[in-house]
């Protein structure tokens, strides 16, 4: 594996942190935060975004034919899938992480809420609670 | 016709290197992967994005119509290059080139319908990122002329191609709604929709 294959996939997984990590921070998405107050989530997405252009774009000559080293659009439409499957999943563990103690006081919890159960519920927690729900429901 | 375009192109072309700071953000901008990256991202993003759950559904059902549009704007892009194939401008002219020599066809130019696919998906649901993806999409077709790998009129038929996907299959949404409604119902179980 080439080295712009995992300087890409890092880029792609540094830009869908921030993304995520600002996206749910305006949307009141806290449980997968990670950092309790807003601003500062989107702080660091801001941060993670532009880290990961600067670098990607710093660290070497990007403008390269896939036959030359760079990516082909498979390649690319792949590995960005991959970064962006791995950004989610590490967002998801570390917040719930984080988030354990200060969202762990909540009882009322509305099954079936999807994203919504995330303004209330760290990750694990909403994920837990709904597949228990949907268990039931399909007596399994 | 085909006069018109290259005397546009030489034009644009003409101004490479008279400002090194602009040449050089240039090779930024129309590089394979920031703006099509940024452009997957702003999807990403709107994935998460709404604040109450029916602006988000809007919002995601948005998304799966974009992913559905740039495959399909893909598809149409190559049936057309098997019919047609046009040499880039710089195997043909002078060139001043900020980017390297791309083996496929010209004609149409399928980042660019790639970008309008995403912008204007996004811009039915969502004005105010859409105004600013269209800009962007813009400004990237630019960048593709200027550096010497696109005609005008493949940028104009990439464009034409990518807003035309993203609007039809917006319009035929109905039809297939099943289909988003599976994904999200699916997703919303594992509280990812």
């Amino acid at each position: 594996m080439s080295t712009f294959f995992i300087d890409y996939l890092i880029f792609v997984f540094l830009f869908a942190l921030g993304v995520i990590q600002i996206a749910a921070s305006l949307s009141g998405l806290i449980g997968i935060l990670f950092f309790h107050k807003p601003f500062f989530a989107r702080l660091l997405g801001l941060i993670m975004i532009i880290t990961a252009i600067g670098w990607f774009y710093l660290s070497g000559d990007r403008n390269l034919n896939d036959v030359y080293g760079g990516l082909d659009a498979n390649d690319q439409s792949s590995l960005f899938a991959l970064g962006v499957i791995a950004a989610l999943f590490i967002t998801l563990v570390i917040s719930s992480v984080t988030n354990m103690v200060r969202l762990s006081n909540h009882t009322i919890f509305s099954e079936n809420e999807g994203l919504d159960s995330l303004k209330e519920y760290t990750y694990y927690v909403a994920l837990s609670r709904n597949l228990s729900y949907w268990i039931k429901r399909w007596n399994l | 016709m085909e006069f018109i375009d290259i005397e546009i192109f030489l034009w644009i072309n003409s101004w490479v290197g008279k400002i090194y700071l602009f040449d050089e953000i240039v090779k930024i901008i129309v590089s394979d992967y920031l703006i099509p990256v940024g452009f997957s991202m702003a999807m990403v993003g709107l994935w998460f994005s709404g604040k109450t759950a029916r602006v988000r559904q809007e919002y995601q059902k948005a998304v799966i119509v974009g992913v559905g549009s740039v495959g399909i704007s893909n598809l149409i892009i190559a049936v057309i290059n098997n019919f047609y194939f046009r040499v880039r401008p710089f195997n043909d002219l002078d060139v001043s080139l900020l980017f390297y020599q791309p083996t496929d066809s010209s004609f149409p130019a399928n980042p660019v319908a790639m970008v309008f696919t995403v912008a204007i998906a996004i811009w039915i649901v969502n004005k105010r990122i859409g105004w600013v993806l269209i800009a962007i999409a813009v400004l990237f077709s630019f960048a593709r002329i200027y550096s010497g790998v696109f005609y005008p009129s493949d940028i104009l038929a990439g464009a034409l191609i990518g807003i035309f996907v993203a609007v039809i299959l917006t319009k035929v949404r109905k039809l297939i709604e099943p289909v988003p409604t599976f994904v999200l119902k699916l997703a919303r179980v594992f509280c990812l929709a």
